[in-house]
């Protein structure tokens, strides 16, 4: 019927264009909604590639400092010519995989129980699961090593009665021992990653399996593990990635072994005996690691769209039958209790009572008449402490509220923003999770130890800095799936209502988002209260935390304040802990 | 007055395939019509109606609100959603859950650059909420209100700003069939009182022709015809619109004698029909009829009007509807359906002999 292109517009609607003289505030520019994308992406590449690409450069410095001259190899010559640099490698990579096979076995045995048995308790024990987030590696690593000390640890001295003296012998200040605490302190994240799938997981098809007549084992191996291996392979690959990367563990169990893995011995290269550190070497290192990590991120990132394909697959509509454990129900409900002893509460008691006691000697009868608060008193008595209660507030604060904002904006923008190469700020955004936490310490060193124009090395600025970059990751994600809950057109009946872009965010997603928000910040301020890793890099004189604190009164000998301040530390981040799990749940229910 | 010109907009599917979502979309709506976008599901309703608003940018084309040019792809000219002063009614109706009944009525009046001081802005929401009749509702929180409640809050939102332009996206679709009904006339009643340009988007057609001042038919991201409501359902331009709204029973015949008074020869028989301009003698064509426009007689009978078309036929099935006798009917080669009052209805097996007002024979071309 001829060209109908606009034909139906009658005589006078485009003459009527033309004339249009009053345009108020009409952008002369076509592509709108740019601006926030390429603000987002030229930030993010500051925060997450310039620190790794420092790293990367330095590595291949002589002098081994970013922004010095000439280009050379030699760094990594000397570190892998080095038959320690391979036992390093060789023991990082047993720590990594021991703990992450340890957590995982656990986490997934107590999601099991919890989500799709009839073991007593189960709704408590799901409440209580997070409960160990108050107890992070640093504290579950000093805790355990006042339990089994050798000769003067807690529960030798305990046992030494009725077992002998045979018993004092047995240390942990190895491998093996490094794996147990590093497994325990894995469990709360896995079990969160890992339940969601036992719950989604329709016994349909379990059952189908079973009535066709395969046994209890077959069924597991063939039907339930396929559903799980997407969700198992993402927790794999972000705990060996965490693994490879943590230094609490090896700091507190690992060196009084002389056990070493790549993260301790970057940092007892950045801290000598005398001279300076070596920085090519930390550098070259530190690439090498980043290297290897990148490709645990890769998988990482194949595992998890994986595992969101599996996701839709299982419909919603069922009734989730619970598998009937009968006699075994007390033996389950014992398992998981000894799971929160060994985690929490027996840790948590040796601190208690190294906090009070005179002297440590493990636990002595006679000490009971000498248990006094004076650790404490001591302790609140040295301005050093307030000092750190201070910066670690402040930190904890301002890094909270500045990675939840980046987050939000990096989030929204993910998902509204109609341009296609958003997704690039989704892998910028993922990028810290690669970076080891001491490497993006040091790397931030590189960066602002001679950048004068940004004075903030050696303030907590350059700490808080630094826990925005390594949380972002996580904050980015959470708040991607708050906002995809949000319907878009009400965001669009905003606009339309006459509200600008930032108006639509303060008075619509914001408060939409409230409860996503509150639990991200509590989530932020609980970690970064407990961070070490990256904080411990960074400290000078006056931007001293309370984690670094408490590692160096535990180093120096002051077991009893150390642990002080441990108790208080716990008893915070519980509190905090415990109304995220009210947050989460009243979002959930909502 | 609301003027669209070749609106062209491509969505990129996930698959590689592209959709052509609008495909040359041009309108010119007088100040205070009611003009209605009426298509099947996917016809690009939503996407024309999202352009015009600004939460959507076409490929090209321009778009003019009053004399305000909002968009014009040639001139790189883009007003954004938020300037273009318009009010508009999600097909959700989007409410804010985090605010009450008065909060989101307000919410135009608070985010506009202009301050508004809060006596004032008492006034425009007690207004606009008196509008829709919802006063007495301010401090309800927003997520207790019912579908037609929620539908009315929306409306208020929309008008408290007293836009030049109201966008409606399926506003009734989400409530039930009874009020449905009376938020229809509802809604029509505001809209002619307020005076306001509306663009209305619907699938239901009798939606469109009971509320219209003009329906736009749409049909793959293009308008194929528009007038108003008796011009589109008694003279519909191409089968897709004629099937589209209302039932209709199509003959397939050839042009025997072209011209005002046609003849078009179907098998058994001739009919006499108003043919529109532009198809010769030959053509094959198919004639769209009515089935309230046929009368149905007794084979015998005598005729009523001396000059309309008689086809003989049998009467294969009779379904009763209530207020109508649906008949099924055999004849000139095809199946008719045919309504009469139920009191006059024929059992399965009669003869009988339809009647049809030449007025009332629409031709079609066959291909279009
Ligand atoms: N954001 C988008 N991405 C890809 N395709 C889109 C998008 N928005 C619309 N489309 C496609 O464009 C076409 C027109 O969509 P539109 O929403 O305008 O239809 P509609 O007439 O409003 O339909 P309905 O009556 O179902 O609401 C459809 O085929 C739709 O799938
Ligand atoms: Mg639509």
């Amino acid at each position: 019927m001829g060209d109908r292109r606009g034909s139906l517009a009658l005589a006078g609607a485009g003459a009527s264009m033309g004339v249009a003289a009053a345009e108020p505030r009409a952008r002369k520019h076509l592509p709108r909604g740019y601006t926030l994308p390429v603000a987002l992406a030229i930030l993010l590449a500051l925060l997450t590639v310039v620190p790794v690409a420092t790293v990367i450069v330095a590595s291949f410095r002589p002098s081994g400092l970013p922004l010095s001259d000439g280009w050379t190899l030699a760094h990594f010559a000397k570190v892998w010519s080095s038959a320690y640099s391979y036992r390093l490698v060789w023991q990082t990579l047993v720590f990594a995989a021991g703990s992450t096979a340890f957590g995982i076995a656990l986490a997934a045995a107590l999601a099991w129980l919890v989500e799709r048995t009839d073991m007593p308790g189960r709704d408590f024990f799901r409440t209580g699961i997070l409960m160990p987030m108050a107890t992070p590696p640093l504290l579950l690593a000093i805790g355990w090593v006042l339990l089994m000390s050798p000769a003067i640890g807690i529960v030798p001295t305990l046992l030494a009665p009725v077992f002998g003296e045979g018993v004092k012998s047995f240390s942990i200040f190895n491998l093996p021992g490094m794996i147990f605490v590093q497994g325990l302190a894995y469990v709360p994240t896995s079990f969160l990653m890992l339940a969601p799938a036992m719950r989604n997981m329709d016994p349909v098809y379990e059952e189908a399996a079973r009535t066709s007549g395969a046994a209890f084992g077959q069924t597991l191996r063939r039907v339930s593990l396929p559903f799980l291996v997407p969700a198992l392979l993402s927790v794999t690959t972000l705990l060996m990635i965490v693994g490879m990367l943590t230094f609490d563990v090896p700091a507190v169990i690992g060196q009084r072994g002389n056990v070493n893995v790549m993260s301790s011995e970057i940092f007892n290269l950045m801290n000598p005996a005398n001279g300076l550190p070596a920085y090519g070497e930390i550098a070259a290192l530190n690439s090498t690691l980043f290297v290897l990590l990148a490709l645990g991120l890769w998988v990482y990132y194949r595992a998890t769209q994986q595992s969101e394909r599996f996701a839709t697959i299982s419909g919603k509509g069922y009734k989730a039958t619970r598998f009937k454990l009968g006699r075994w129900r007390s033996v389950a409900a014992a398992f998981v209790t000894l799971y929160f002893l060994l985690a929490v509460v027996l840790p948590f008691l040796a601190l208690l009572w190294t906090s009070l006691v005179p002297y440590f000697a493990g636990f002595q009868t006679k000490l009971l008449g000498e248990l006094s608060l004076k650790a404490y008193a001591t302790l609140l008595g040295q301005p050093r402490i307030w000092e750190g209660v201070v910066n670690s507030t402040v930190i904890a604060v301002v890094a909270a509220l500045a990675t939840t904002a980046l987050a939000l904006f990096v989030a929204w923008t993910i998902v509204r923003s109609k341009l296609r190469w958003v997704r690039v700020l989704d892998v910028m955004s993922m990028i810290p999770i690669s970076v080891p936490f001491l490497m993006m310490g040091v790397a931030l060193v590189f960066i602002f130890f001679g950048l004068r124009a940004v004075p903030i090395y050696g303030t907590v600025w350059i700490i808080a800095l630094g826990h925005l970059i390594v949380f972002l990751p996580l904050a980015a994600r959470m708040m991607q799936s708050g906002v995809l809950q949000v319907h878009r057109e009400l965001e669009e009946a905003a606009s339309v209502s006459g509200a600008t872009f930032l108006q639509n965010i303060r008075r619509v997603v914001v408060p939409l988002l409230k409860p996503t928000i509150f639990a991200l910040l509590i989530w932020l301020v609980v970690h970064s209260l407990r961070e070490f890793s990256v904080a411990v890099m960074l400290i000078a004189r006056q931007n001293e935390v309370l984690s670094t604190i408490l590692f160096s009164l535990w180093d120096q000998g002051e077991p009893g304040q150390a642990a002080a301040i441990a108790v208080i530390l716990m008893l915070v981040l519980g509190g905090l802990v415990a109304a995220f799990t009210g947050l989460t749940r009243a979002r959930q229910e909502a | 007055m609301l003027a669209a010109e070749a609106l062209e907009k491509r969505f990129a599917l996930h698959d590689g395939r592209i959709v052509n979502a609008m495909d040359g979309v041009g309108f010119r709506i007088e100040p205070g019509q009611l003009y209605t976008l009426l298509g099947p599901s996917g016809c690009g309703k939503t996407t024309t109606l999202r352009s015009i608003a600004g939460l959507e940018t076409p490929d090209s084309g321009r778009i003019a609100i009053g004399d305000m040019a909002v968009f014009d792809s040639a001139r790189r000219l883009l007003v954004p959603a938020n300037r273009r002063k318009i009010g508009m009614v999600f097909q959700s109706y989007a409410i804010w859950p985090h605010m009450d009944v008065y909060e989101n009525v307000a919410f135009p009046l608070r985010v506009s650059g202009e301050r508004v001081r809060e006596g004032d802005v008492a006034a425009r929401v007690a207004k606009a909420l008196a509008t829709v009749r919802m006063e007495g509702f301010e401090r309800r929180p927003a997520t207790r209100l019912s579908g037609g409640q929620q539908q009315r809050l929306a409306l208020a939102r929309a008008l408290v700003m007293e836009p030049r332009v109201l966008l409606l996206d399926e506003p009734l679709s989400n409530l039930d069939a009874k009020l449905r009904e009376s938020m229809r006339l509802e809604l029509r009643r505001i809209q002619k009182s307020l005076g306001i340009t509306t663009v209305y988007v619907t699938h239901d057609q009798t939606e469109a022709l009971a509320m219209s001042d003009v329906v736009a038919v749409m049909e793959n991201g293009r308008i194929v015809q528009q007038g108003d409501p008796r011009t589109i359902y008694s003279r519909p331009a191409t089968r897709f619109v004629a099937e589209f709204i209302g039932s209709t029973n199509f003959v397939p015949g050839r042009i025997a004698r072209a011209g005002a008074d046609a003849l078009v020869e179907i098998e058994g028989g001739r009919l006499r029909c108003a043919v529109p301009a532009g198809l010769d003698t030959g053509a094959r064509v198919l004639v769209s009829i009515r089935p309230e426009d046929i009368a149905v007689r007794a084979a015998g009978a005598a005729a009523a009007a001396g000059d309309g078309n008689r086809i003989a036929g049998r009467v294969v099935e009779q379904i009763f509807l209530g207020s109508l006798a649906d008949h099924v009917i055999a004849a000139g080669g095809a199946e008719f359906h045919a309504w009469c009052h139920p009191a006059a209805a024929f059992s399965p097996g009669s003869e009988v002999v339809l009647e049809v007002d030449p007025a009332r024979c629409i031709v079609l071309p066959e291909k279009t």
